[in-house]
């Protein structure tokens, strides 16, 4: 059974719920064991590092240090916490002066050996795509998906690991997997406009909006996130796109580990998708998933 | 987002070198970085571009120079302050101070707000640290590093 130090981070308590109910059904499917970082504080998200670095890499640090504390990787199901964890593991790592002020701040040594990933690549590459086809009950045959990875998830690709910048498939190729098709569009690692949702709305409406418009042209039937903050951006924001290009965009956009609830056999209410702004249910429905 | 900006990003790291850096502070360029670090990746001279305007603003918010845009560090502010109280962001309570404090109270409630309380989505209770020796070390921590970040500003502007 694999064991990770889980990382939440606000939005799954709140706007992004039900990407933890969906995150935790199929991990325990999965037999990933996902154990929630006690009296976990806020990553920071954009916010810390252009106020001050210090902040930025103390907040994420009380859990690096709990997780190497209990030896175990550390995940978040959202991208930007995953970038956070991550970024301030590498920033202490490179300066010391920061790590000394870190430990200073937060009354705490840190060793500099957690390992973080982001939830996909446990999945994907720890637990195995070998392991979870054999899991699956359901092929969700007939879908097209348009795999969104965001910013976060892939860049920088130091931080990231990645070697596929500018087209990523870690998704696609679970999409494939699934028994889905997964579109090739272009807008893969665009911005939706992320921390400006509630400062700069009119930067987010256009962004999102470009991206949700290349999806529907591609063919797809919906857009698959890995982050709470995109999903918010792309389904929340939709109806107000929708009136700004004077269309009807209509395309529900799903978390990944919804998706593979699907697969695994959950239904609607199991993986809360009503608490989608854009309804999944007709399309589902007239694809014979639900 | 370099589409907005009044110096977009390659403008904007040849003025630094020619240290046109007040030209650069009173315009809009670093505060429509949204850190999606796209330009860090893609800079042939691998230059880390988003790191350089993330010190633009933190420079401009030790108040260095003044600041161009109000919004943003508004946001910033109570954003900061939710987790120094609550070790978490109080959502509902974050959106309601900020639509206050830049002067627009209702922006997003109706139909956005108002179907996302309905869906269950946002809870009026705060999400808290509940053991309380966790919530002082919590706000301690912000108080230690308040006090290291003015020192570094004394020390720089000494």
């Amino acid at each position: 059974m694999l064991k990770v130090a889980y990382f939440p981070g606000c939005s799954l308590s709140s706007t992004a719920k039900e990407y933890d109910v969906a995150t935790r059904l199929v991990c325990e499917d999965l037999e990933i064991n996902l154990v929630e970082i006690p009296e976990w504080t806020c990553c920071g998200a954009t916010t810390a590092h252009i106020t001050s670095e210090l902040t930025a890499a103390a907040l994420p640090a009380k859990s690096l240090i709990w997780a190497e504390k209990h030896n175990m990787p550390i995940t978040s199901p959202c991208s930007a916490c995953f970038s956070r964890l991550k970024m301030a593991h590498l920033n202490m790592e490179k300066d010391a002066k920061l790590k000394k002020e870190v430990e200073e701040v937060t009354g705490e040594t840190y060793n500099g050996k957690a390992e973080v990933l982001h939830l996909t690549r446990v999945m994907l590459e720890k637990y195995g795509l070998e392991n979870i086809k054999a899991k699956i009950k359901k092929q969700l045959k007939g879908l097209k998906i348009a795999c969104y990875y965001g910013c976060l998830m892939t860049r920088p690709a130091e931080v990231c690991e990645n070697d596929r910048v500018e087209n990523p498939m870690i998704m696609d190729n679970l999409v494939e997997a699934l028994g889905a098709e997964s579109i090739k569009w272009y807008y893969k690692t665009e911005c939706c406009g992320a921390a400006f949702s509630l400062t700069k709305t009119e930067i987010v409406r256009k962004l999102s909006g470009d991206i949700l418009k290349e999806a529907k042209a591609c063919g797809a039937d919906l857009v698959m996130v890995a982050c709470p903050l995109c999903h918010s951006n792309l389904d929340a924001r939709q109806p107000e796109i929708s009136k700004l290009l004077k269309t009807n965009l209509n395309i529900p956009v799903l978390y990944f580990t919804q998706v593979m609830g699907l697969a695994l056999g959950y239904d609607y209410m199991d993986l809360m998708m009503n608490k989608h702004f854009i309804d999944p249910k007709p399309l589902l429905k007239a694809k014979g998933i639900l | 987002m370099a589409y907005a900006m009044e110096y977009p990003p390659t403008m904007a790291m040849r003025m630094i070198q020619l240290g046109m850096h007040d030209r650069l502070m009173s315009a809009n360029t670093s505060w429509f970085c949204v850190s999606c670090e796209t330009c860090t990746t893609r800079c042939p001279r691998e230059i880390d571009i988003a790191k350089v305007m993330d010190t633009l603003k933190i420079m401009a918010q030790a108040g260095k120079y003044k600041l161009s845009d109000n919004e943003i560090p508004i946001f910033d502010w109570i954003f900061l302050k939710s987790i120094e109280l609550t070790g978490k962001i109080y959502e509902i309570g974050m959106i309601g101070a900020y639509n206050m404090l830049s002067l627009n109270p209702f922006k997003d409630v109706f139909p956005m707000g108002v179907k996302m309380i309905l869906k269950g989505k946002i809870s009026f209770i705060p999400h808290l640290i509940y053991n309380p020796f966790e919530m002082i070390k919590n706000i301690r921590m912000f108080k230690r590093i308040k006090k290291k970040d003015r020192e570094r500003i004394y020390e720089k502007n000494a």
